[in-house]
């Protein structure tokens, strides 16, 4: 027996898919194949998500497949780079430099409908958005993101940001900007407390609440007057701000260096913005109030409800009703084989980083193709996450590592824990390229 | 990373600088093209001038990225400077030896 077909459950509509891709599968197991041939197919993809991990995808699927029908869903009409907004919001980039239009990123051949899902019928193969439109599908590629629960601290929202001292780098760009004024007005100010947060859930870039306080640091050392500010740094693990642990010891030495308060098993819960107050909870269920005049503010974040509250998300472990269920090598849902998931939504370990989508993308694209052709599901992804961990304005180290938390190095001339100018250079003038290049599907 | 990925990559990085590229290459033919029937030899200064100006470049890059000399540490950021160095040199050497060039 086909080892693909035993260990897939069978669906209806799932012999139609199979005979829409084994035409192409002799064409493409050729040499010449993935240099000259597209998979035929006529099956109809839905792509939800129109971000980073969806415009590479739907990119990779229009280049490599022929007759399908793809359609693509979700509803910002800018393109936002992501990975720029630390840089915005430590006062080196505009607002601006990190948006392009949606539609500049989608190929013709793709159907983009503007709006974000609601609902999913996945026993129907159906979707419903946000419009009310309803899409069929034979083959779902869900890559919506994930959601900023700032509600989730009491007295919390994004309007309060740029406001009293808060500050947060993942809402938007404008976020961002705001975030850089707030910092600005503390050290105009000369003195006070700035106050630095970690989420108790998984976050996407989760190197961003270390580079903030890096690059605020920075800004403070520059001033000359770095005794007059205490620089406090929250966090809901014990003695644990990354989740790898070389990179973990060397953040937390280099703090003690430059005498930042390391406060762990402490999670922001809630927020007065009007008295400048946090307040945390701590291991033994306690919670004490601290005072501020900046707070950079880290959401829990989830998938989006539409996706967490469907029997899609993961039904039990860590990551119940939080994020998308998929099997974390192949990328494929773990009880809909129809379904694939790429991006921050997904329950892995490791992932959530514009490097991951671009280690993502192939592996999804290839087991999409060999799930259309009926044939196993073999690329698979090793959890690759990198983060130009900024150290100081003008220096970072180019942490990179996978699953169970193994370095991977991607040139052999940068080494994965030294701090580099030349990676700092990469991050600042190569990354945005770099991604820019992965929308389009080119690398 | 594959050799064709770091090269797609190096190509969108040089995107928003072609105007620059071009812009450096209109002095250099015109340089060129005037110094065209000059085969005297070259003034003995011009070799230290495209040296200090490389090295000055290399100086001051760590400043035109928002860096800072002090951060230049690994053997890659110490070669990326000598690269830097390098080129700007040969470009200054191309740039100056035809118009400084004795005529015979």
């Amino acid at each position: 027996m086909h080892p693909f077909k035993a260990s897939v459950p069978q669906n209806p509509g799932r012999r139609r898919i199979l005979q829409m891709g084994a035409g192409a599968t002799a064409l493409s197991a050729l040499p010449f194949g993935s240099a000259f041939a597209r998979q035929g197919s006529n099956a109809r993809i839905v792509i939800l998500g129109a971000g980073a991990a969806g415009t590479a995808i739907a990119n990779r699927l229009n280049n490599s497949l022929s007759g399908a029908k793809i359609t693509i869903a979700g509803e910002r009409q800018q393109h936002l780079y992501q990975p720029g907004y630390t840089l915005i919001a430590s006062g080196l980039w505009p607002a601006d430099k990190v948006a392009t239009s949606t539609a500049e990123w989608l190929p013709s051949g793709v159907s983009w409908v503007p709006s974000d899902v609601s609902e999913f019928m996945p026993d129907q193969r159906k979707v419903k958005l946000t419009n009310g439109q309803v899409l069929e599908y034979d083959l779902l590629v869900i890559a919506t993101g994930c959601q900023l629960n700032y509600t989730d601290i009491e007295g919390m929202s994004t309007d309060l940001i740029g406001q009293n001292g808060i500050g947060s780098v993942y809402a938007s760009p404008a976020a961002a900007s705001a975030t850089n004024t707030q910092i600005e007005s503390l050290i105009s100010k000369g003195s006070g407390r700035a106050i630095f947060t970690l989420s108790n859930t998984a976050i996407k870039c989760a190197g961003a609440p270390l580079k903030m306080t890096f690059t605020t640091l920075s800004r403070l050392e520059d001033t000359g007057k770095r005794d007059q500010f205490q620089v406090d740094f929250f966090t809901p693990f014990q003695n644990r701000v990354f989740s790898v642990p070389v990179y973990n010891d060397f953040v937390l030495n280099r703090w003690q260096e430059q005498q930042v308060g390391l406060h762990d098993q402490r999670t922001l819960v809630g927020i007065d913005a009007s008295s400048k107050t946090a307040l945390f909870s701590s291991a033994d269920g306690q919670t004490k109030r601290e005072s501020y005049d900046f707070i950079h503010v880290v959401p829990p974040m989830s998938a989006p409800d539409a996706v967490r509250q469907s029997e899609l998300a993961w039904q039990e472990g860590p990551m119940a009703n939080q994020w998308l269920e998929i099997d974390q090598y192949n990328l494929q849902h773990r009880r809909y084989p129809e379904i694939f998931g790429v991006g921050d939504v997904i329950g892995t370990p490791f992932g959530k980083t514009a490097a991951s989508v671009k280690k993502q993308a192939p592996v999804a694209e290839a087991n999409i193709l060999s799930y259309l052709a009926g044939q196993p599901l073999l690329a698979k992804y090793d959890g690759y996450t990198s983060c130009p961990l900024i150290t100081s304005i003008g220096r970072a180290v180019l942490a990179e590592f996978g699953y169970g938390g193994e370095l991977m190095p991607s040139f052999p001339f940068i080494s994965p824990t030294e701090e580099s100018w030349a990676v700092w250079v990469m991050k600042e003038k190569m990354l945005q390229p770099a991604y820019y290049a992965m929308l389009n599907g080119q690398v | 990373m594959t050799f064709e990925g770091v090269i797609t990559i190096i190509l969108y990085s040089l995107k928003p600088y072609w105007w620059l590229l071009a812009l450096l290459l209109v002095p250099l033919v015109l340089t060129q093209l005037s110094g065209w029937k000059k085969y005297g030899p070259r003034p003995g200064f011009l070799y230290l001038l495209c040296v200090v100006v490389g090295i000055g470049a290399a100086l001051v890059a760590p400043a035109l990225t928002m860096s800072k000399l002090s951060y230049v540490a690994t053997t890659t950021d110490w070669l990326s400077l000598l690269a830097v160095a390098v080129g700007v040199a040969i470009y200054c050497f191309l740039l100056l030896s035809p118009v400084l060039r004795r005529a015979s």
